[in-house]
């Protein structure tokens, strides 16, 4: 699963879930922490529409971690200040770019929330659709 | 003349601390962050906003610190988030990627995607509530379950919640001023002093991360007739910004980081004197803020123009709208002053005395 995909499940995951699915890999693997859960800031550049200028809009909080799986590598960088969340979130990128037997059945989990969360905001637009509005003028039509 | 301190006062300060953790502390029921974050969602916007800092977590926190003081509640956010190291830029991001959750136009009634009211206070009455002082939580929960319901089954509606600019159709007819493009390496006003004249850069993320009081008030005068504009809202947006950065590890690719909530507007400002079509000045701020959104906009189109006017001065404009820097600046009046003050008055006494003996003479 590319790295774009699976932060996007990640993030928008319950913390439970992406515990769940990291915590065995944790007891059972050789887990080793590169970089400990940190907080740290990420810059939102944005670009407006009149020149196409760039700008920084602000920053946004967010907690990274780095480790290694069984000479696996793997990274999170999360919006928020969630340090265990960010640290299982490292280990199930690492599990998911490595062969360890427990990748198929945590990607099979990972693309079941996918589902999920895609469902979830299918109801969000369906909360907001109803306040669609149409106006229509009196007299002049333009 | 320079400063001189002040030494002495450091029991009556302890005190007076401990008395702000007293009245913090008022009334029999806790202030749960939880609570601020998610249903004072407007004053967490616009603290974040101020503060240049999307934590809504941390902004509750900090209005939980200072009784819901705007200014404390930026400036902790602000001291706190110089603590903290920068270690990412996000990729560029543009707001027509943005998931939307409001979209209006006072320009066009009919808009490619159609025009959504989302969550607004424009037509409501302006009636105080008086039931929910006895809103019953459980009740709230159950409507609020009812609502859901209500929308799933909606049936089948656009799940689509991105839309083309309102503005594209006008810029493919060149019905809007011509701008050159500017591509230049953004300025960013947290790391270097504000240059003057400022790069288009430095203009936004100054606005945008300026007082919501100071550029409405600004925006209003200006509208008013002590600047040039007439704006018409030729689209407002508000959703959500998908948040992404360079994956660092073997293989790159596109790292998700999160969704920051967002308003933006595009203002329809009208040609400048002499120039061919209709000027474009653009807003966008953290949250869900119309009114700064809207102003933001007016004010940027105000800087383009070299007439007599306020809010065309850039450095008035500029230099006078930070929260923490107008606020700390005022406050710092309260300050003891005893010997500049009294440096003025000595000053005073000795004209007044050299008036009297000219007298004399």
């Amino acid at each position: 699963m590319e790295a774009q995909r699976l932060s996007k499940i990640l993030g928008n995951c319950p913390k439970e879930t992406i515990e769940a699915l990291a915590g065995p890999v944790m007891e059972t693997r050789s887990v080793s922490v590169i970089r400990k859960p940190t907080k740290t800031l990420v810059m939102v550049r944005m670009q407006e529409t009149v020149a196409k200028a760039d700008f920084f809009l602000g920053e946004l909080l967010a907690c990274e971690a780095l480790v290694e799986v069984e000479g696996q590598k793997g990274f999170a960088l999360m919006a928020g200040d969630d340090t265990q969340k960010v640290l299982c979130a490292a280990v199930l990128d690492a599990v998911c770019k490595s062969r360890l037997p427990e990748r198929k059945a945590i990607e099979d989990a990972l693309l079941a929330e996918e589902e999920k969360i895609a469902e979830s905001r299918r109801q969000e637009i369906r909360k907001h659709a109803s306040s669609r509005v149409q106006f229509n003028t009196l007299d002049v039509e333009y | 003349m320079g400063y001189v301190a002040v030494t002495g006062g450091q029991d009556a300060i302890d005190a007076s601390i401990e008395l702000l953790r007293e009245y913090r502390s008022g009334g029999k029921l806790p202030v749960d962050t939880e609570i601020l974050r998610d249903r004072m969602k407007l004053l967490i916007d616009r603290v974040m906003s101020e503060a240049g800092l999307y934590a809504p977590d941390y902004a509750a926190l900090a209005l939980k610190q200072c009784e819901g003081s705007t200014e404390e509640a930026v400036f902790l956010l602000r001291a706190y988030r110089s603590t903290l190291s920068r270690n990412y830029t996000s990729r560029t991001v543009h707001g027509d990627e943005m998931h939307i959750r409001r979209r209006i136009s006072s320009a066009f009634k009919d808009i490619p995607g159609g025009q959504m009211l989302g969550p607004t206070y424009d037509y409501v009455h302006r009636l105080l509530n008086f039931s929910l002082t006895e809103e019953k939580e459980e009740e709230l929960q159950q409507w609020r379950a009812a609502f859901e319901e209500k929308a799933a089954q909606a049936g089948e509606v656009s799940l689509s919640d991105t839309a083309p600019r309102v503005l594209d159709l006008l810029r493919q007819e060149g019905l809007l001023e011509q701008v050159q493009e500017d591509r230049s390496e953004p300025c960013d006003v947290t790391m270097e002093n504000l240059p003057l004249p400022a790069p288009r850069s430095a203009i936004l993320q100054t606005l945008t991360r300026a007082d919501t009081g100071f550029v409405s008030g600004l925006a209003y005068s200006d509208i008013r007739g002590f600047g040039m504009s007439h704006p018409t809202i030729g689209e407002l947006r508000y959703g959500s910004l998908e948040i992404e950065v360079d994956y660092p590890l073997e293989g790159g690719g596109v790292w998700y980081v999160g969704e920051i909530f967002v308003t933006e507007v595009e203002g329809l400002m009208g040609a400048r004197a002499g120039g061919e079509g209709i000027g474009v000045g653009y807003g966008c701020v953290f949250g869900r803020n119309d009114t700064k959104a809207i102003a933001m906009s007016v004010l940027d189109h105000a800087l383009t123009l070299s007439i007599d006017s306020p809010t065309s001065d850039m450095e008035f404009v500029l230099l006078h709208g930070d929260c923490l820097e107008m606020n700390g600046f005022i406050s710092h009046l309260k300050l003891p002053h005893y010997v500049t003050f009294q440096s003025k008055l000595d000053g005073l006494r000795n004209r007044k005395r050299s008036l009297e003996h000219e007298g004399n003479d």
